[in-house]
């Protein structure tokens, strides 16, 4: 940290802090204290995440309260962690799989919007499209792997397409809601200044979706990565979720613990990439009186 | 005159003083309300004239339909019974010679201000450097310079509000529809829009149709009053307001004339409303 950065934060603490000539005398602690108080958030997520890492590693290596075969230590699921990384399976398993997932979100979600858009916009298109899309929505779609690795092999193929199944259902079915709940009176006010169909629709109806849409990404990117997961599990011979599986197998449980590691990471890292692209979108900010 | 842009006013006075410009003739609205399966009288029987150029604020109890009149002039509900016309013509749906004000605002809240001021231009396939010119010059006619490239999230209701006039005076209507525009902006900033609305409808020579619950903004704004009895609405009076402009200054509201008019509007509104509380309507 600067010696700026330093003062910027005392300065923006008020009155309660020390003046501002005594930024050099500043210790470590105080330092820390002025650390905890900018960001507790994130300070308090860290330590919690430290101490349940070192609660278990001594719980499994010094009590080994459960056998290490079922729960291994942190310690060696960090190292199949980097033997994984080192020989390369972690890499190529990782590729696959993300390949598939990237292939399939892209497919899925411009799909989805443009399914849920048209959907919502024609009355008669939702009338009879609407039961089908919950129906498939509420089935479990794994059913429908056996049947696609049988039509289509052990391709990459099924499983991007489970993971289109995955992801496309949570973006129509906000996309629709998002056109459906097009606020009154902006409609009234667009139709005033002359604004035909269309023009409602397109000027009007679209642009107030987005943040729905955004919702509806963000469901079915999480959605997606259990339909990736599931789709290797079953009928592939690569991917993190075979790689995982064979793991076990061979009762090697610290690198399955090591992808099941990299799944979570993997997951949050998208959840907060679509956590974060809304804010730059002023109407998801509050936006009525 | 000329408006805020500097052009000559296409419409000032091209109908004859004798010709009015908005003729409600034996109007009645009836809106269908489907859950109760009901129908829903909102104005009966009603029969107002405005001539261009005039200001005139409409008065009256919650639900007498003063914004079904409104949304009948602007083409957005049609006519049960009777008529309107505009400029001669009968209302057959929106049009650009008739803009509104919404109580609500209704800005798009993913357009910028002045996106937002653009709309009604855009809507019909008006660009153009003289167009950009005219859009930048209303801003600035209702303060908001400075401000293009906000959002309305970013802004105060009073400064939404001016975004909400200015997209109206921007397509050059021949009337300003106002719903309670001022309505839901607080006590003092109120006064303020009171005034400034005065000076810029001076300015730009603009009809006004402006519908209120409050007295003294119709006493601070009108040419007339026109007051409504509720459910179903009629026309109850008709009151020519001959006080000096400008009005927001202290010697006209302390005037023996404004009291006057202030009473004689609020014993009308008073009666109307004694009546609906012993009838349950409201």
């Amino acid at each position: 940290m600067t010696r700026d950065a330093d003062v910027d934060t005392r300065s923006a603490a008020g009155p309660l802090s020390p003046p501002v000539q005594r930024v050099s005398k500043d210790g470590p602690r105080q330092r820390f204290g002025r650390l905890l108080r900018s960001a507790p958030g994130v300070v308090l997520l860290v330590v919690s995440l430290v101490v349940l890492i070192a609660v278990w590693q001594y719980a499994q290596t010094r009590i080994r309260a459960v056998p290490p075969l079922y729960l291994p230590p942190p310690s060696a699921i960090w190292h199949a962690l980097l033997e994984n990384f080192r020989n390369g399976q972690f890499q190529q398993n990782i590729a696959f799989s993300l390949q598939n997932y990237g292939v399939g979100l892209a497919i899925g979600a411009s799909a989805g919007v443009a399914i849920g858009l048209v959907t919502g916009g024609i009355r008669k298109v939702n009338i009879i499209l609407t039961p089908y899309i919950w129906a498939l929505y509420s089935t479990p779609n794994i059913a429908f792997q056996p049947i696609l690795i049988v039509a289509l092999g052990f391709t990459p193929l099924p499983k991007i397409i489970m993971i289109i199944l995955g992801v496309i259902f949570p973006i129509i079915v906000n996309t629709i809601a998002g056109v459906e709940k097009v606020d009154g009176s902006l409609l009234r006010a667009a139709r005033v200044f002359g604004a035909n169909r269309l023009q409602l629709y397109l000027k009007v109806a679209v642009p107030y979706t987005v943040p729905f849409i955004m919702t509806g990404l963000r469901l079915g990117a999480t959605r997606g990565l259990l339909y990736m997961y599931i789709s290797e599990i079953y009928g592939s011979t690569n991917g993190l979720g075979y790689m995982v599986l064979q793991a076990t197998h061979r009762f090697q449980t610290p690198t399955a613990f090591a992808g099941v590691v990299l799944l979570v990471v993997m997951s949050i890292l998208i959840v907060q990439v679509l956590q974060i692209v809304p804010r730059f979108l002023p109407h998801t900010r509050e936006a009525k009186i | 005159m000329t408006d805020a842009v500097g052009r000559p006013l296409e419409h000032e006075r091209a109908v004859d003083a004798g010709t009015p410009l908005i003729e409600a003739d034996r109007l009645s609205i009836e809106y269908e309300k489907t859950r109760e399966r009901t129908r829903l009288l909102a104005l009966y029987d009603f029969t107002l004239t405005v001539p261009a150029g005039e200001f005139l604020v409409i008065v009256g109890p919650s639900g007498c339909g003063k914004t079904t009149f409104l949304s009948a002039v602007a083409g957005l509900v049609a006519p049960t019974s009777g008529s309107v016309h505009f400029e001669g013509a009968p209302v057959r749906g929106p049009g650009p010679d008739r803009a509104m004000v919404f109580q609500d605002y209704a800005l798009m809240p993913w357009r910028t201000v002045e996106k937002n001021v653009r709309f009604g231009l855009e809507m019909a396939g008006r660009r153009g450097p003289r167009h950009n010119d005219a859009v930048q010059s209303y801003i600035e006619l209702v303060g908001l310079a400075g401000f293009e490239k906000s959002y309305p999230h970013e802004l105060s209701g009073g400064m939404r509000q001016r975004v909400g006039l200015a997209r109206a005076l921007v397509v050059d209507p021949k009337v300003l529809l106002m719903d309670e525009p001022f309505a839901a902006v607080d006590a003092m900033t109120r006064e303020i829009m009171q005034g400034e609305l005065a000076r810029i409808i001076q300015e730009t020579g603009k009809t006004v149709v402006f519908v209120t619950h409050s007295i003294d903004e119709a006493l601070t704004l009108a040419d007339r009053i026109a007051v409504i009895t509720s459910r179903p609405g009629r026309l109850q009076e008709i009151i020519q307001v001959d006080l000096p402009r400008p009005r927001y200054e202290k010697d006209v509201k302390a005037s023996p004339r404004y009291q006057e008019l202030r009473e004689h509007v609020w014993g009308l509104l008073q009666q109307e409303v004694s009546q609906n509380l012993r009838s349950g309507v409201e």
